[in-house]
């Protein structure tokens, strides 16, 4: 009896021993190089962390393409101004043959809504924070105007999209595609918001100008007036900016337009550690024998002798005794410094917008000095148009020489105007069917929907022709 | 040192031994004489064995002896307390003397009314004795088991009891009482195989010989040993011998094809690569899906700690993921016990779900010291290149593409055809795979010991090169080093255990077989100037043999089991482990390997640090008695466990002065990237079992546990497993025995138990930021994981059957069984779409799996005479799994893959219908007149299921042939499966600049070079996504080949050898099948696995 009260003695010691100390051995620290959410926006030293966080990974996203490199490349050979040399595998936008399978667009849609999210959790995070109610509208209003950035190239680029306003992954994650004018409107909303409260100086981020102020939201929302056909408010909006000399001004050497704090710089993303990514992307490097991205022929013509542009934001590497022009905007690569930012909102778009939005009001003399000033910058003469059909064409034709590879200017371009000779189909359709034949149809103006997303999200819907 | 002889063994009892060299020292006014008793065990180490009438003696008596010499002061004391005594070997026999001594009054013995019996177990061969071992009287059923010293005491004896005795391991044995009792002191039953030695003081000594039956080989199982004969849960087990045969770096590639539900394939040839492995099928649909490895009660991780911190860009060079296990010396383990089913793998808790593999390392055995020398060399091959177009073909096939599509080849579209030497074609794969691999394997191993402590102290060193040219390697350096200790009276023992392996791997940037199939004929690796060639966008091969890949691991695991005896039958233990996996790779690309068009030209490296740590502490009560008929053992413990992940760094940089310099990140100009993370992981458990074996024939099975995991959320960290088993042995019975006599051995038995997976990212339930990598004007965080605080357990319940049947004297032993696991509450990674901002959340999904098969084993003694012998063994697994339910699948992106009612895991696609005008088409399952993605049963699509994930079956075939001292092993191993073929893993269309498989243009592709032209939109968008590009991947493989001829005992004696030998082995020596592509078991276009051959000797000395 003695030898078994031992042994149940044992046992319950043994027994009792772990199962009161359970819970405070699976106790774990939270991870070493993380920081637990609800704890980001409770100091405004963090809070900025976030906030730089959003902009950091809109500029560098990682794994993937940042918008601005993504949109420039990708649309660039969706248009009609470039090609690759060297790969085959972007012939699919070349050729306008994408396929749902695509990895590319599937990247390019992941990049936008990881904005949007990152967006969206610093507005959630900053509405249940007891921080100071000055500080948060600020960050709010960046937030809201990184996510109206974002959705402006989703609708362009993908037409229809979901509207996801909110962090609760397990309802956004079935969120059907909203019309393109809810999206739109929503954007409007965000701009108007932020503008309103948004800082009218540089002085908030050391002088630079790599986070939005009221002038982006500006800026951008001009671009977005613009396009829904809003004449007026457009003209007003890129007023608004262009009456800044003290803060924005055209650049008169063109080398300069797109370094660092360049003063045509309305918003500028800090890309990578050294320099830009579209340098690397578009630039072959000093030791390739071969181009890597080539002009085609119709954009390299449109330069006007003279044109000051095609000597600075070209460039040319002679390959078996054969010239190729190819995108040269950026041109400091890696390993250089961080020369060169990239231009999201410049000033001689703001000066474009409103010449076509005052030749879409009648304003033809005040349309031909918007253009002007643009024109003289590249060292060219003023123009000839005075009436509707040749400003239209100045238009097309001044934007695709300053705009050319730059955030798909010309493909958005392309797809929302009519068309000249045929105001019943798209500029998009005339000119890419003149140029790529049957392999062009009306519905590739859209990228289509990632098959990845549909697998994953059931309620997307493909867009046509896919 | 060891009395063998029997001769010798009388000598000693006569001669009252020569334990002269011992010597007492005891001082003291009160001692008891089994105080006296245990002193001198404790300073002698002897073993003092006498009856239960002296040992209980409670008088006490004065005692004084100062470093007194053993037999001095045995005869003071025999004199002293009229005793007498008896020297044999190490033990000391005493009892008490007849003649009464004039000095003490005698003492009334009262005889007990039945007789009682005292006794000793020991091995027959290693005089050791034998612990735990189960005495039972046949008739009542009352007894006892034998204490760490091998000793027991029956009380109430009748004339006609018979004693049963049964071990594991040992032949059972009946000894009829009324034999022992009439034997005279000093003398020897033998008869049946039973061996008993009558002491002097009426004790004896039964010796037990080892069980040359299968069934009664020792098998590890969870938390101690057990057979076959005896077991109820689905194990199997894999000796050391079948292991040395085959030259492999990595122990799981022996494994392949000998363990029935154990499936492995490799996932390439290079050396260190990883091994998929799962066993009885995939139980969940995400979680992870690896079995729960355990070497010596450590917990190993079997999950390449190159993902540590999830970049996929640190595989290391041509191997790919380093595969951990690589990092065990096969040549240190003494057996591998793969744990199947429900009974024997739900003491693991809610680890066990995937199954548990346990590795136990080799041991020193009591004896001589001996040396052991193993060597060998050999050379690798691959065999099975598969045939590409030859430059005629190739160039006939591009003009042909060019003239379809009306286009003019050009500089850029063709420099194939314009540019490059167009009358030289090169055989790339022979170039670049074709070499030979060498390999060497050296180990020396001393071991040797006493019963009380012994050792094994092994090293191995290894070498590989690759089929790649260059001075290419895998260095292995393993050290082994075991001791066990056990106090000299058997109560106290401890076993430690301690191993450390170096890796060393130098390889190319990576395998090279998918870069240079696609390489055109005629292209030119080398411009004029001696540069690489960089044009036509292909990866110049040579480019991956300038860069490198350092891999370094260093992994020590080290084991230490204490255990105490606190009164017979019941023991204490604590197992205490830790193990620490470290691994570097450093991956560098100099200025000359890289290609001009897509970098800056600058030398790039990357380093990576990454280490997983494990502390394990497993204290245990482990309690066996015999119980009515039967015997009753009894375990509880509890585990507590921490592992901590960490990759402290990863970095990569550019920008090196120079290129010598690129060892370090010092020498950079530029960090391009830089990260680091740390997890952490804690468990903890109590776990208890009770095995009742009732009858020898009617066996039960119980566990249970209850764990918890850091990996969930506060308030779901604990959950409930257990089992339970049950065995009949029906050819025990009596009945049984008359009626079929010819059925030597007969076993049913069934399984049931509830086991979990928590194999989830750690901090699943926390939403958190991380660091972004890049700097914007200041450092940046950004949400990294989304959170779901509520998700909890996924469990899997297991059913097992099994029949077991011996026939012929178990000549046959063959076992059928059939198992089925259904794992609910699924714990996945649930996708989500990125508008989300996330890929995926950790979450439970209602979704039921099941997983179940058929699996046989049959093993034959075939022929079985003094020169010659023939075994044979033979396993087939007929695995299926099946998704039985799964609410609200059309709502969740599993819609996309999942069917109710079928397997998971498949491959969908569209069905091919052949060609039209050269242009593939493919069935429009829903008639909607388009191609779309999408499963036709669930999404309305046009993909159907296109083929398995897993064999139809598999398995394996051995065959051991000896004659005289030669062996002659052959192992065939065979699948039934459907895999992706050469097309379908390396993608161009036909036409395009890139080299083709020699058959597409005679099946009729019609050539293109307009990319989404209509033939290469058909080719890439519907063909290389259908069944088109799935091919039969069944194979039989002649896995290895062993002749091996050992050296007659008097030769190796004249040469002063204990043993010596000499052998040739091969691996992988041809494969049949119809698969088209370089290998059925790895699939697509990555290195095959290589046909090796490898010649050595071992000797002992």
């Amino acid at each position: 009896m003695k030898k078994q009260l031992s042994i149940y003695t044992y046992i319950l010691l043994l027994a009792g021993t772990v199962i009161t100390s359970c819970k405070k051995l699976i106790e774990i620290d939270a991870p070493a190089d993380q920081l637990v959410t609800s704890s980001v926006f409770l100091d405004t030293l963090t809070a900025d962390a976030a906030l730089t966080g959003m902009y950091s990974r809109a500029a560098n996203p990682n794994p993937g393409t940042d918008m601005g490199t993504a949109t420039s490349m990708f649309n660039s050979m969706s248009a009609d101004e470039t090609y690759c040399y060297i790969y085959n595998f972007y012939d699919d936008f070349t050729n306008n043959a994408l396929t749902p399978q695509i990895y590319y667009v599937d990247a390019l849609w992941g990049t936008l809504y990881n904005n949007i999210f990152t967006a969206n959790s610093v507005i959630t995070g900053l509405s249940g924070s007891p921080l100071p109610e000055g500080y948060k509208t600020r960050c709010t209003a960046e937030a809201k105007f990184m996510r109206a950035l974002s959705y402006f190239y989703l609708v362009n680029e993908f037409g229809a999209a979901p509207l996801v306003m909110s962090t609760d992954v397990h309802n956004t994650t079935r969120q059907p595609r909203d019309s393109a004018n809810i999206v739109y409107d929503q954007i409007e909303k965000d701009l108007t918001e932020a503008q309103q409260v948004l800082p009218a100086t540089l002085d908030l981020y050391g002088g630079k100008r790599i986070r939005a102020t009221t002038w982006a939201a500006t800026a951008l929302l001009a671009r977005v007036y613009l396009y829904r056909g809003k004449w007026q408010q457009a003209e007003n909006m890129a007023t608004t900016v262009i009456n800044n000399p003290g803060l924005f001004r055209m650049k008169e050497d063109l080398s300069q337009v797109f370094l660092a704090n360049s003063e045509e710089g309305i918003l500028q993303f800090v890309n990578g550690i050294t320099s830009s990514w579209l340098a690397n992307n578009f630039v072959p490097f000093a030791a390739s024998p071969t181009p890597k991205f080539v002009l085609k022929d119709g954009l390299y013509t449109a330069f006007e002798t003279g044109d000051k542009r095609k000597d600075n934001w070209i460039g040319i590497k002679t390959y078996g005794g054969v010239d190729y022009p190819y995108p040269a905007k950026y041109r400091y690569m890696s390993g250089v410094g961080a020369v060169e930012y990239m231009q999201v909102l410049r000033l001689s778009e703001q000066y474009l917008i409103r010449a076509e939005a005052r030749m879409r009001q009648q304003h033809f003399t005040d349309a031909a000095a918007d253009i002007n000033i643009v024109r003289a910058r590249a060292g060219l003469s003023q123009t000839t148009a005075t009436d509707a059909p040749s400003l239209i064409t100045a238009i097309e034709k001044e934007r695709r020489t300053e705009f050319f590879c730059e955030w798909g200017q010309r493909w958005l371009d392309l797809k929302r105007w009519p068309g000249i000779a045929n105001t019943a189909v798209t500029r998009a359709d005339e000119v890419l069917s003149t140029l790529k034949g049957t392999m062009w149809q009306g519905t590739d103006a859209f990228y289509p929907i990632p098959q990845a997303q549909i697998n994953a999200n059931l309620n997307l819907s493909q867009n046509p022709g896919y | 040192m060891r009395l063998t002889g029997m001769l010798l063994f009388v000598a000693f009892i006569t001669a009252y031994g020569n334990g002269v060299a011992q010597r007492v020292t005891i001082s003291g006014k009160a001692f008891t004489l089994k105080q006296v008793f245990t002193i001198i065990e404790k300073q002698t180490g002897y073993v003092v064995l006498t009856n239960n009438e002296l040992s209980a003696q409670s008088k006490t008596f004065p005692v004084s002896a100062t470093d007194m010499p053993l037999k001095t002061f045995l005869d003071k004391l025999s004199g002293d307390q009229s005793l007498k005594y008896i020297i044999q070997d190490k033990t000391i026999v005493l009892s008490r003397n007849t003649s009464p001594s004039p000095n003490t009054p005698t003492i009334m013995i009262l005889a007990p009314e039945k007789p009682s019996l005292s006794g000793q177990l020991l091995d027959e061969k290693t005089r050791e004795p034998v612990i735990g071992v189960t005495i039972r009287m046949k008739h009542s059923g009352q007894g006892t088991t034998s204490d760490a010293s091998g000793r027991f005491f029956l009380r109430d004896l009748t004339e006609e009891a018979v004693l049963s005795i049964s071990s594991v391991g040992y032949a059972p044995l009946e000894v009829p009482y009324k034999k022992v009792a009439a034997l005279p002191a000093g003398d020897t039953y033998a008869a049946n195989g039973i061996r008993i030695f009558k002491l002097n003081t009426g004790g004896i000594v039964i010796y037990l010989a080892r069980s040359t039956s299968n069934l009664d080989e020792s098998v590890v199982v969870a938390y101690g040993t057990t057979t076959q004969r005896f077991n109820t849960g689905s194990v199997v087990s894999v000796k050391a011998e079948e292991i040395e045969k085959q030259p492999v770096s990595n122990v799981l590639a022996a494994l392949e094809g000998h363990v029935a539900g154990l499936f492995i394939s490799q996932s390439n040839g290079a050396p260190g690569s990883q091994m998929k492995i799962s066993i009885r099928e995939q139980q969940s649909i995400t979680s992870g899906k690896l079995p729960l490895f355990i070497i010596d009660g450590v917990p190993f991780v079997e999950t390449p700690i190159n993902l540590v911190g999830g970049s996929t860009s640190q595989a290391s060079g041509a191997t790919g993921y380093v595969d951990p296990m690589n990092s065990i010396n096969p040549a240190d383990i003494e057996s591998i016990s793969v744990l199947k089913d429900g009974d024997a793998t739900a003491i693991y808790g809610s680890r066990g779900a995937n199954g548990v593999v346990l590795i136990t390392t080799k041991k020193g055995k009591a004896g001589d010291t001996r040396f052991d020398v193993n060597a060998y060399t050999g050379a690798g091959r691959v065999t099975n290149m598969v045939p590409m177009m030859n430059l005629q073909q190739y160039l006939a096939m591009r003009h042909a593409a060019f003239a379809n599509d009306n286009v003019q080849p050009d500089h850029s579209n063709a420099p194939d055809l314009t540019l490059w030497d167009t009358t030289r074609g090169t055989d790339f794969l022979k170039k670049y795979i074709g070499n030979t691999a060498y390999q060497t394997e050296v180990t020396g191993a001393l071991s040797g010991g006493s019963p009380y402590l012994r050792y094994r102290f092994s090293n191995t060193w290894r070498h590989e090169s690759t089929v790649f040219p260059g001075d290419w390697g895998y260095n292995r350096y393993a050290s082994h080093l075991s001791v066990d200790n056990t106090s000299r009276n058997g109560k106290f023992s401890v076993t430690a255990t301690a191993m450390y392996t170096k890796e060393s791997n130098n390889q190319a940037a990576s395998d090279l077989t998918s870069t240079v199939v696609k390489l055109s004929p005629d292209y030119p690796v080398y411009n004029n100037d001696g540069t690489l060639n960089w044009t036509g966008g292909f990866t110049n091969p040579e480019s991956y043999l300038i860069q490198s890949s350092k891999f370094k691991s260093d992994n020590l695991l080290a084991n230490a089991a204490l255990r105490y005896t606190i009164i017979p039958g019941l023991n204490a233990k604590v197992s205490i482990g830790y193990n620490k996996i470290s691994q570097s790779t450093e991956n560098y690309q100099p200025k000359a390997s890289l290609n001009p068009n897509s970098g800056s030209g600058q030398s790039m490296a990357s380093y990576s640090s990454n280490y997983i740590e494990s502390y394990i502490v497993e204290p245990q009560l482990d309690y066996t008695r015999a119980l009515g008929r039967g015997r009753l053992n009894v375990l509880l413990g509890g585990t507590w466990q921490q592992s901590n992940y960490a990759q402290p760094y990863y970095i990569t940089a550019s920008g090196f002065s120079n290129d010598r310099l690129m060892s370090s990140w010092v020498a950079a100009s530029t960090i391009l990237f830089k990260s680091s993370s740390f997890t952490e992981y804690k468990y903890v458990s109590a776990f208890g079992r009770l095995n009742y074996v009732l009858n020898d024939r009617y066996l039960f099975n119980f566990t249970g546990r209850r764990d918890g995991s850091s990996r969930f959320g506060p308030g779901r960290q604990f959950g409930n497993f257990g089992s339970v088993g049950a065995g009949w042995i029906f050819s025990s019975e009596p009945w049984m025995k008359t009626t079929l006599p010819w059925l030597s051995y007969g076993k049913i038995r069934g399984s049931y138990g509830t086991i979990g997976n928590d194999q989830i990212q750690d901090y699943g339930y926390l939403s958190t930021y991380g660091n972004t990598f890049y700097s914007y004007n200041g450092a940046g965080i950004y949400p990294v994981r989304s959170a779901n605080p509520d998700y909890g357990w996924e469990s899997s319940r297991k059913v097992d059957i099994a029949l077991e049947i011996g026939l012929l004297k178990d000549h046959i032993l063959f076992t059928a069984s059939w198992f089925s696991s259904r794992t609910g509450n699924q714990l996945v990674n649930i996708p989500l779409s990125s508008q989300s901002g996330f890929s995926s959340y950790t979450g439970n999904m209602p979704a039921l799996l099941q997983s179940s098969g058929w699996e046989f084993e049959l093993k034959t003694t075939n022929v079985s005479l003094q020169q010659f012998s023939w075994n044979s063994s033979f396993n087939i697994t007929f695995p299926r799994n099946k998704l039985l339910s799964f609410p609200g699948l059309s709502s969740t992106a599993y819609a996309y893959v999942f069917i109710v009612g079928e397997p998971i895991g498949n491959d969908n696609g569209f069905h091919y219908t052949g060609l039209k005008d050269g242009i593939a088409t493919v069935e429009d399952l829903n008639k909607d007149g388009k191609f779309t993605q999408g499963l036709h049963q669930t999404m309305n699509g046009d993909y159907n299921m296109i083929a398995r994930a897993s064999p139809d079956f598999y398995g394996g075939f051995s065959n051991t042939f000896r004659y005289g001292k030669f062996q002659l092993d052959v192992f065939m191993q065979f699948a039934k499966q459907t895999k992706q073929d050469f097309r379908g893993a390396t993608r161009g269309f036909p036409g395009a600049l890139a080299n083709q498989d020699a058959d597409i243009i005679k099946d009729g592709f019609k050539p293109t070079v307009t990319v989404g032209g209509p033939a290469a939109n058909a080719y890439q968008n519907y063909y290389l996504y259908s069944d088109g590009v799935y091919s039969n991947a069944a194979f039989v493989r002649l896995k290895n080949v062993n002749l091996s001829y050992e050296l007659p005992a008097s030769w190796a004696a004249a040469a002063k050898l204990k043993s010596a030998g000499a052998f040739i082995r091969a691996q992988n020596l041809f494969t049949i099948t119809s698969y088209f592509g370089f290998d059925p078991e790895t699939g697509g276009s990555v290195l095959p696995p290589l046909k090796q051959i490898a010649a050595g000797i071992h000797c002992s000395l």
